[in-house]
């Protein structure tokens, strides 16, 4: 059971966190920074095989195929603006993790757009 | 990608915390400074390929 491992590991990482945050507080964000790269490796072995079902879907998409790469594009995106503003709110910097996640939401903002243009597009032309 | 990596990074943490108490009580407060900077590099040049590799994955994963 993969969640299993996930939740013990985080608890260890933890706990070694604050054993070491009173001397060495810098140390204490290594070690969740190195926590939460494993778990995201090993959650990323997921997504290989969501990615893979996924294209399996490509055949009933008609002319729309490239809204799945972009669906995957902004799963991406989010998750590595999780990743980094978290990281960042953990070490105490709200700030910057503000930022990265203005950023985050920005793009893929910018990525959603033109789907927005198609879509008025089609509401024009069945409103005549 | 081993779990391992964690409890390196505690144990040279922990060293480093032990040798910085020795080395400050025996009057070399600048040593364990740099002692400190030396865990950083070694705990970096480990964490740091992860890092680069994770988001690798990631951009070919999702073709970004």
């Amino acid at each position: 059971m993969d969640i299993v491992k996930i939740g013990f590991l985080g608890i260890a990482a933890v706990l070694l966190t604050i054993q070491i945050k009173q001397s060495r507080p810098e140390f204490g964000f290594y070690i969740i920074l190195g926590t939460s790269l494993c778990i995201l490796t090993m959650v990323l072995s997921y997504f290989y095989n969501i990615s893979s079902v996924l294209e399996s879907f490509y055949g009933y998409l008609g002319e729309y195929k490239s809204y799945l790469n972009l669906l995957l594009k902004v799963i991406g995106v989010t998750y590595i603006c999780e990743f980094c503003a978290n990281l960042c709110k953990d070490a105490g910097y709200g700030s910057i993790a503000g930022q990265i996640e203005l950023s985050g939401k920005l793009s893929v903002l910018m990525m959603g757009l033109p789907i927005l243009l198609t879509l008025l597009e089609t509401l024009k032309g069945y409103g005549g | 990608m081993s779990i391992g990596i964690i409890f390196k990074i505690a144990a040279v943490g922990i060293l480093v915390t032990i040798l910085g108490q020795v080395l400050k009580h025996s009057g070399r407060e600048e040593h364990a400074f740099l002692l400190g900077l030396a865990g950083l590099v070694i705990v970096m040049s480990w964490v740091v390929p992860y890092i680069y590799e994770l988001f690798e994955t990631i951009q070919t994963l999702f073709s970004l």
